[in-house]
C-alpha cells in the first residue's frame, strides 16, 4: 500500500512536471547550479530545521542549516521537513559526509581525519551560511572539484555581506530554547575596506530530552581590504564553542520500562541536581586569509592560507573493578533474565521489571536509581574506598594511601590543529571555454587523548588496563604507560591513550566547461595524495617497544601513502530556455579515513592487513524544468563504492577490552530518484513537492578482521561477511513531502507540508552475518522450516514508515529608514508523531541468545517549534 | 519536445522500478539439518546395551522440557518417549522450552545402579561451549494421566553382560515423563515435614498409594527443594500430583514437579470397586503382599487371618483351634468410596469342629470413620454389624461346612446398605472372628472367599 502510494505521488509529480507546453519563455543560465543569494526577496526563515538541534550529534547538526540555504526545492524540502520534521535521520542519497565537500572563501574545510567538514565549527551562525553556493552531485565547480555528493560553497568575505545591522531573537524547543544573534557589516566602504561581525548565543538549561542541555555561541570577524584594483585581501576569523549534554539510544525494552520514548539514561540526580555524564564540547577556531586577485578582466587567481585549532571532547565514566554504572548494561535489565534467554530466571526477570518501572534500586547492580545514574551511590563508593598504592610511580616502596576511585568521569579528547594553502586560477579563454584549476594542500596534527574529569569524591585514579593481567603474569603488561607506571592519576592529568595522527594532503586539480548553443559541457580531474601516520605518545605495557611500526605502542607507525585520482564530465543539454537535461558522471579513488586504517589507534601502531583506496563511480541524470508556473529538477543518480574500509569499535566484556571490528573490500551501491518542484498555483498559491526514493544496499562480501585492545592476536582474520543486498541502514530511504504556501500582499506566508518516511532501516552488525554466527543453527530453506535464531540473527529490521506535518509562517515589515522586521513561525510535527527516527544492532552479540543485546533505536521529537524575530537596520 | 518527455517518462518509470526492485539479502551458509543427524529419545533409547556412550560428533535431539528439578535434572520428551538430561550446571532453561540438543560432549549412561537411562553433562551455559538452541517457550508439555498400577506395572529390567559385570537396566515406558497420579494419598502415619529440618543434602522418600492404598510408589524428594521447606505431609487428604518418573535402584520412584502440584485437597480416598478371589491367600501369605489395601488385624490375642490352600485357589480363613484364649481378629477390605447403590457379596464357608449348638462368630460390620489406624486406642473407629442385612446369613446352618464353596449356596449377597444411603465418605467392611475354647465363643474355622463390592 505504501508503495502504491508512493508510486502515486511520485507520478503525480510527473503529470505535473510535464502536463503543460514549453512555450514559457524565463531561461536561466545554468540550469543544474544553485546560485548565490543576494535579494531579500530570496531569503529563506533565518533557522534551519537541525539548527535547533533536532539531531543531537554535534557533527551533524548544523548541515539542514547548510542545505536550507541553498534554493534547490529538493534540497529546502531536506533542510526543512526531511531533516527538520521530527528529526529524521535523512541523508542525502545515502552518503556519508565525507562525500561531500565544503568549502568557504574557496579553502577546503573537510577534515583530513574523518573526511567530513565539522559543521559544528560554525554552529548557530546562519549568517555567515546564508550567501552560499550548493551543487548536488557531480558537476563543475569554480572552487573545489568536489565529491559525488557535491559541494557547499561558502562565500564569507566580510564585504559580501549586505551592509547594515541585524538583531535577531529565536525561541523554540529543541535542544535549545533561545538564541540571540547579532551581527553588522559595513559593506564596502571608501577607504576599501569592509568589515563584518557577528555573533550569537544559544541556551537551553533543559532540553526537548530529559538530561540534557545546551549552551553556544559563535563568534565572526571579517575584514576585507581592497589593496588595488587588482587585489583584495580577506581575513576572517570565526568560531562556535558548544557545550551539550547528550542522550543515549535506547533498546525498546529500556523505553518501554521508563514509559518514555525520550528516555535518557545519560544523567541522574546529584544532590538533587540533574546532573548529565556525557558532555560534549567543541571549540575549533578557524581563520582564513584570502587574497583575490583579478588578473584581467577574464582571469582571476584566488589564494588562500587557513589555520584552525582547538578541541572537541567527549566526556564519560570509567571504572576499574566494579559494577558499570549505566543503568542500562544489558545485565541489569529485565530482558537478559527472560523466558528466552540462556541465563533465564523468572524471579529476577520480576524483580528487574519492577525495579525499573518505579527507578528503584535495581537488584543486579544495586545502585538506588534503576534507572538513571546514581551519582550519590558513585560518590559514596569512591569516598569509601581507602586503598594503598604501592611502588607508586613505578619507585619501590613508595607508598600512597587516599582515597581511591573506581569510578571516575573522563575527558576525551582531540586537539586539533588544521593547516591549509589553496590556490585557484579561474580564466575564460576563447570560445566559451572557462578554465578552472587549483592546488591546495592541507596538514591535520590531531592529538587523541584523555583526562580526568572528576575523580566523583576520590583522591586519584590509578591507571591500569584491569583486564591486561589475563594476558600475562609481567606486571608491566596492566600499564597504559610503562614510561609513568602506577601514576596516580589527578584530575586534568592525561591517561589511558595519547596519540597523535598526522595527516598530510596535496592536490592538483583542474577543470574545463564549454558552452555551445544547445550544449553546456565540462570535464575536470584531480589527482591527490594522502599520507598519514601515527604518533605514540604512551609505551602500553601490552605492546611495550616504542622503536614505532607494527606491534609497538611508542613512536611513529610505518606512514600509509595513497596516491589518488579522480575525473569527473557532464553534458547539459538545452532542449528550450525552460527545459534542461543533465548527465553527468565521474570515477574517483580516495584514500581511506586514518580513523579506519589502524587495527587498534589506542594501543598501538598496527596498520590494518590490505587496506586500500576506495573507488567510486557514479554518475547523475538530471531533468530540469524552469517555467513561470513550475520549477524544479527530476534527479536518477548511480553511484557504485567498492573497496571501502569500515571500522567500528565496541567494548566487549567476554574479552574484557574494546575490540575493534574492521571490513575491508566493502562495495555498496546508492541509487535513487531525487525529485523536488514547485508549482505555481495562483500568483499568491504554490505546491511544493520533494520526493527522494533511493536504495542504499552493499553489494558484495566483504572480509573482516577482528582485533581486541589488549591482545596483539586478532580474534579473527579473513571472516566473509554474506552482506549483499543489506541496506546500509540509518536513513529512511524514502522521504516524501508535499506542501501548499500561501504568499500574501503584504510580505506575509504561510505554508503547510505533508512529509512522508519510509524504507528506514537499522544499520546492522557485520558479524551477525558470518558462517560463524550461523554454526550451530539449522535452515533448510526449501521447506523454510528451521530455526527460529537463523531469522532473528540475519533478518534486518525495517523500521516503521511513518509521516510529519510542518507549518511554516512569517511575516516581514519594510519601513521608509531602510529597517526591517522579519516574523516567523515554524511547527514541526504539529500530530506530535513520536517514531523511531534510526536504529542500530549493537555489534556485541551472542549467538546462543540474540536477544540478549537488543536494537537500540532514537525516536523523533515530537511537535518542536521555532519562532524568530529579527531587525534590520540598513 | 514530445519525444524527449515520452523517453523522459519511460526513464523515470524504469528508475522507479529498478530503485524499488526488491533483492533477497544475502545468507551465510547454514546446515539444512542438524550436523550428525537426529535421534528420537527412543532410537537414543536403545543405543544403550550396559556400557556407558560417550558422544564425540555431533548429533541432536529435538526434544521439549516437562519438568526441571531443582539441581540439575530436566525431564525431556518427544513423541517417542522421555529421558532426563542432566546439565553441567543448571543454567536458564525451563519446563516448556523445546529445544535441539547436540549429544557432542555428553554421556549417555544410568543415573545410578539401575536406574534411569540419562543424558548426562549437557553444557548448557551461555558461553560458547553452549549446546543447546532454544526454539521456542511456553511449548505444550502436559503430564500423562496414569496410576500408581500402570506405573507399577509398566516397570521391567534388561540384564546387559558387559565386560565390567552385568549390568541391570530398569525400563519403563514412563521412565522420564511427566505424569499426573490421581486419587492418591501418602500413609496415614505419615504426618510428618516433607523435608525435616536440618538435614543435609540428600533425597528424601514418601510412600504415595493409590485410592484404597491397594497400590504404592516412591515419592523422592531432594532436600534442597525450597518449595517444599517447612510443608508437611497432607496425610489425611487424598487427591494427584504432577511429577517426573524415574528409576532410583530398580524401583519406578515420583520427583514431584513443586509443592503447588502437589493437590491433595480431598478427604482420603477408597476405591470405588473391589474385587478379591483371594487366589494367593495361601499358606504362609503375607496379607501385606498378597492382599494390597486389606488389613489383617487382631483386636484380642495375637491369632490372624492366615491363608490357606494353594495358589490360585488360595482363601483366607480365620480359627481359634490353636488358641487357649479368647482370640479376636478381623480382615478388614481397603478403604471404599461410597456411593448409593453400592452392592457386596462374597462366599463365605466354616468348618464345624465343635458342637452346632456353638454360636457361630463371624460378622460381617461396617465402618465409615476407619482409616486404617484408629483400630482401638483412645478414638477407635466406630462399626455396625450388618449381618442382619444379608437374610441369607441369619442362619448359618444353610451354607455348606468343609470349605466346600457353591456358587448357589455360599454366597451372600446384599443390594446396597442402608446406613450408606446418605454417606459420600468411604467405608470398609470388616470380617470379625470371635473365636474361644469357652462355650460362649465359636471354634469353628471360618473361611471368606471372591469378594466383590461393584456399584
Amino acid at each position: 500500500m505504501n508503495k502504491f502510494l508512493l508510486i502515486l505521488f511520485c507520478s503525480v509529480l510527473t503529470v505535473v512536471a510535464y502536463s503543460q507546453t514549453d512555450s514559457t519563455a524565463a531561461a536561466i543560465n545554468n540550469a543544474e547550479k544553485d546560485t548565490v543569494k543576494t535579494s531579500a526577496d530570496n531569503l529563506l526563515p533565518v533557522f534551519g530545521g537541525s539548527d535547533m538541534g533536532s539531531n543531537n550529534n554535534l557533527q551533524g547538526q548544523d548541515v539542514s542549516t547548510l542545505l536550507g540555504s541553498s534554493r534547490d526545492i529538493f534540497y529546502q524540502a531536506v533542510a526543512f521537513h526531511f531533516i527538520g520534521s521530527g528529526g529524521s535521520r535523512f541523508r542525502m542519497r545515502g552518503y556519508n559526509q565525507d562525500n561531500f565537500t565544503v568549502v568557504m572563501n574557496g579553502m577546503r574545510l573537510n577534515s583530513l581525519q574523518t573526511g567530513g567538514a565539522a559543521w559544528n565549527v560554525w554552529g548557530g551562525m546562519t549568517n555567515i551560511t546564508r550567501l552560499m553556493e550548493v551543487k548536488p552531485g557531480i558537476g563543475a565547480s569554480h572552487s573545489t572539484f568536489g565529491d559525488v555528493g557535491g559541494y557547499f560553497n561558502l562565500n564569507a568575505a566580510a564585504s559580501s555581506f549586505r551592509k547594515g545591522l541585524r538583531v535577531a531573537y529565536t525561541q523554540g524547543n529543541r535542544i535549545y530554547k533561545e538564541r540571540v544573534m547579532v551581527s553588522y557589516s559595513t559593506g564596502m566602504l571608501k577607504n576599501g575596506w569592509a568589515f563584518a561581525v557577528s555573533g550569537t548565543a544559544r541556551y537551553s538549561d533543559k532540553g526537548y530530552i530529559p538530561g540534557t542541555f545546551f549552551t553556544g555561541f559563535g563568534y565572526f570577524l571579517g575584514a576585507d581590504k581592497k589593496i588595488n584594483d587588482k587585489n583584495t585581501l580577506s581575513l576572517i576569523a570565526f568560531g562556535a564553542p558548544q557545550k551539550q549534554g547528550a542522550q543515549s539510544t535506547n533498546t525498546d525494552e529500556a523505553y518501554a520500562l521508563a514509559g518514555d520514548k525520550h528516555y535518557n539514561e545519560n544523567w541522574g540526580y546529584q544532590n538533587g541536581q540533574i546532573r548529565n555524564a556525557t558532555i560534549r564540547k567543541n571549540n575549533v577556531p578557524t581563520i582564513i586569509l584570502t587574497d583575490t586577485w583579478v588578473i584581467n578582466d577574464h582571469s582571476k587567481l584566488t589564494t588562500n592560507a587557513s589555520y584552525s585549532f582547538g578541541r572537541m571532547s567527549s566526556t564519560n565514566f570509567n571504572f576499574y573493578g566494579v559494577l558499570t554504572p549505566a543503568p542500562t548494561y544489558y545485565k541489569y535489565m529485565p530482558s537478559y533474565y527472560g523466558a528466552l534467554s540462556s541465563d533465564a530466571d523468572p524471579g529476577q526477570y520480576a524483580a528487574l521489571t519492577a525495579a525499573w518501572q518505579n527507578n528503584t534500586t535495581n537488584p543486579a547492580s544495586g545502585f538506588a536509581t534503576a534507572r538513571q545514574i546514581d551519582w550519590d551511590g558513585i560518590y559514596n563508593f569512591n569516598y569509601n574506598n581507602l586503598q594503598t598504592v604501592n611502588n607508586v610511580d613505578g619507585i619501590a616502596g613508595k607508598k600512597y594511601t587516599g582515597k581511591r576511585s573506581l569510578y571516575i568521569i573522563e575527558d576525551r579528547r582531540q586537539d586539533v590543529n588544521n593547516w591549509g594553502a589553496n590556490a585557484i586560477y579561474n580564466t575564460r579563454l576563447k570560445k566559451d571555454i572557462y578554465v578552472t584549476g587549483g592546488i591546495n594542500g592541507a596538514l591535520s596534527q590531531t592529538r587523541y587523548y584523555k583526562v580526568i574529569d572528576d575523580l566523583l569524591g576520590g583522591d586519584y585514579w590509578l591507571d591500569l588496563n584491569q583486564f591486561a593481567n589475563s594476558i600475562s603474569a609481567n606486571p608491566n603488561v596492566m600499564q597504559y604507560n610503562i614510561k609513568d607506571p602506577n601514576k596516580l592519576i589527578r584530575q586534568g592529568d592525561v591517561f589511558g591513550y595519547d596519540y597523535n595522527i598526522n595527516v598530510t594532503r596535496v592536490e592538483l586539480w583542474g577543470q574545463a566547461e564549454k558552452s555551445f548553443k544547445k550544449f553546456d559541457a565540462f570535464v575536470g580531474a584531480t589527482a591527490n595524495n594522502t599520507s598519514f601516520f601515527r604518533i605514540g605518545h604512551m609505551v602500553n605495557g601490552l605492546f611495550p617497544s616504542d622503536k614505532g611500526g607494527d606491534g609497538s605502542s611508542g613512536g611513529n607507525s610505518k606512514t600509509l601513502d595513497f596516491m589518488n585520482y579522480g575525473v569527473k564530465a557532464g553534458i547539459t543539454y538545452k532542449i528550450n530556455g525552460h527545459n534542461y537535461l543533465t548527465i553527468n558522471g565521474s570515477y574517483s579513488t580516495k584514500p581511506p579515513l586514518p580513523t579506519t586504517s589502524f587495527v587498534s589507534p589506542r594501543s598501538r601502531n598496527d596498520v590494518i592487513p590490505g587496506i586500500q583506496s576506495e573507488n567510486i563511480l557514479s554518475g547523475d541524470i538530471s531533468y530540469n524544468v524552469r517555467l513561470p508556473w513550475l520549477k524544479g529538477r527530476i534527479t536518477y543518480y548511480y553511484t557504485q563504492i567498492n573497496n571501502q574500509a569500515w571500522q567500528r569499535s565496541y567494548f566487549d566484556d567476554v574479552y574484557k577490552t574494546n575490540v575493534n571490528y574492521f571490513m575491508t573490500n566493502l562495495n555498496q551501491l546508492n541509487q535513487g530518484l531525487e525529485i523536488g518542484l514547485e508549482g505555481i498555483v495562483t500568483k499568491r498559491i504554490s505546491i511544493i513537492g520533494a520526493l527522494a526514493y533511493g536504495s542504499y544496499l552493499y553489494t558484495n562480501r566483504p572480509s573482516a578482521t577482528i582485533s581486541a585492545d589488549n591482545t596483539a592476536a586478532l580474534l579473527a582474520s579473513n571472516r566473509t561477511i554474506y552482506l549483499k543486498n543489506y541496506h546500509v541502514g540509518g536513513a529512511p530511504e524514502v522521504a516524501g513531502s508535499i506542501g501548499v504556501r500561501y504568499n500574501g500582499k503584504k510580505f506575509w506566508y504561510a505554508g503547510v507540508y505533508c512529509n512522508y518516511f519510509a524504507n528506514n532501516y537499522v544499520t546492522i552488525n557485520p558479524d551477525r552475518r558470518t558462517q560463524e554466527s550461523l554454526a550451530k543453527y539449522v535452515y533448510n530453506f526449501s521447506t523454510s522450516t528451521g530455526d527460529p535464531q537463523v531469522a532473528q540473527i540475519t533478518d534486518q529490521e525495517k523500521l516503521a514508515n511513518t509521516y510529519t506535518l510542518d507549518f511554516m509562517g512569517g511575516k516581514s515589515f519594510r519601513f521608509k529608514n531602510k529597517t526591517g522586521l522579519n516574523i516567523s513561525v515554524m511547527v514541526n510535527n504539529f500530530t506530535n508523531n513520536v517514531f523511531k527516527t534510526a536504529g542500530q544492532e549493537q555489534l556485541r552479540h551472542d549467538i546462543n541468545n540474540i536477544t540478549k543485546f537488543p536494537n537500540k533505536y532514537s525516536y523523533s521529537f515530537g511537535l518542536t517549534y521555532m519562532a524568530s524575530v529579527s531587525f534590520t537596520f540598513n | 519536445m514530445k519525444k524527449i518527455k515520452y523517453i523522459s517518462i519511460l526513464l523515470l518509470v524504469f528508475a522507479l522500478g529498478f530503485i524499488s526492485c526488491k533483492k533477497t539479502h544475502d545468507m551465510p551458509p547454514v546446515q539444512s539439518s542438524p550436523a550428525g543427524g537426529v535421534y528420537t529419545i527412543a532410537q537414543l533409547r536403545a543405543l544403550y546395551h550396559g556400557s556407558n556412550i560417550k558422544f564425540t560428533q555431533d548429533i541432536s535431539v529435538y526434544a521439549t522440557v516437562t519438568m526441571t528439578d531443582n539441581y540439575k535434572t530436566l525431564y525431556i520428551r518427544d513423541n517417542s518417549g522421555a529421558i532426563s538430561l542432566r546439565q553441567l550446571t543448571a543454567h536458564g532453561i525451563f519446563e516448556g522450552d523445546s529445544l535441539r540438543i547436540n549429544l557432542n560432549g555428553s554421556t549417555l549412561d544410568l543415573s545410578g545402579v539401575a536406574s534411569s537411562l540419562q543424558i548426562d553433562s549437557v553444557d548448557v551455559s551461555s558461553g560458547p561451549t553452549n549446546k543447546i538452541v532454544k526454539l521456542a517457550v511456553g511449548k505444550e508439555h502436559s503430564p500423562i494421566n496414569v496410576s500408581i498400577l500402570q506405573l507399577n506395572n509398566s516397570a521391567s529390567s534388561t540384564t546387559f553382560a558387559t565386560p565390567f559385570g552385568n549390568v541391570l537396566a530398569p525400563q519403563s515406558i514412563y521412565d522420564g515423563q511427566l505424569v499426573q497420579v490421581n486419587g492418591v494419598q501418602f500413609a496415614y502415619t505419615d504426618s510428618t515435614l516433607f523435608i525435616p529440618l536440618n538435614n543435609p543434602p540428600l533425597y528424601l522418600n514418601h510412600a504415595l498409594y493409590d485410592c484404597g492404598n491397594l497400590n504404592t510408589i516412591n515419592m523422592s524428594l531432594y532436600s534442597g527443594t525450597y518449595d517444599f521447606l517447612y510443608q508437611k505431609v497432607p496425610n489425611t487428604k487424598s487427591g494427584s500430583m504432577v511429577a517426573a518418573v524415574s528409576f532410583y535402584n530398580g524401583a519406578l520412584q515420583l520427583t514431584p514437579r513443586s509443592f503447588a502440584d502437589v493437590k491433595l485437597t480431598q478427604p482420603r480416598c477408597g476405591v470405588d470397586t473391589l474385587t478379591q478371589n483371594f487366589g494367593n491367600c495361601v499358606s504362609s501369605s503375607n496379607f501385606t503382599m498378597v492382599l494390597p489395601g486389606w488389613y489383617d488385624l487382631a483386636q484380642l490375642g495375637n491369632i490372624l487371618w492366615v491363608g490357606n490352600g494353594s495358589s490360585p485357589n488360595g482363601y483366607p480363613s480365620a480359627s481359634n483351634y490353636q488358641g487357649q484364649t479368647r482370640n479376636v481378629m478381623w480382615l478388614i477390605t481397603p478403604l471404599i468410596q461410597n456411593t448409593s447403590t453400592k452392592n457386596l457379596n462374597f462366599q463365605m464357608s466354616y468348618i464345624p469342629y465343635s458342637s452346632p449348638t456353638k454360636p457361630r462368630q463371624l460378622s460381617v460390620l461396617i465402618s465409615t470413620d476407619f482409616n486404617g489406624f484408629n483400630f482401638g486406642g483412645s478414638h477407635p473407629a466406630q462399626w455396625t454389624d450388618i449381618r442382619s442385612l444379608f437374610t441369607n446369613l441369619t442362619n448359618f446352618n444353610t451354607y455348606p461346612a468343609n470349605f466346600a464353596f457353591n456358587a448357589n449356596t455360599t454366597t451372600v449377597m446384599l443390594n446396597q446398605i442402608p446406613q450408606l444411603s446418605s454417606y459420600t465418605g468411604t467405608f470398609s467392611i470388616g470380617f470379625r472372628y470371635m473365636g474361644n475354647n469357652s462355650t460362649t465363643d465359636s471354634t469353628q474355622t471360618f473361611i471368606i472367599n471372591n469378594f466383590a463390592l461393584k456399584d
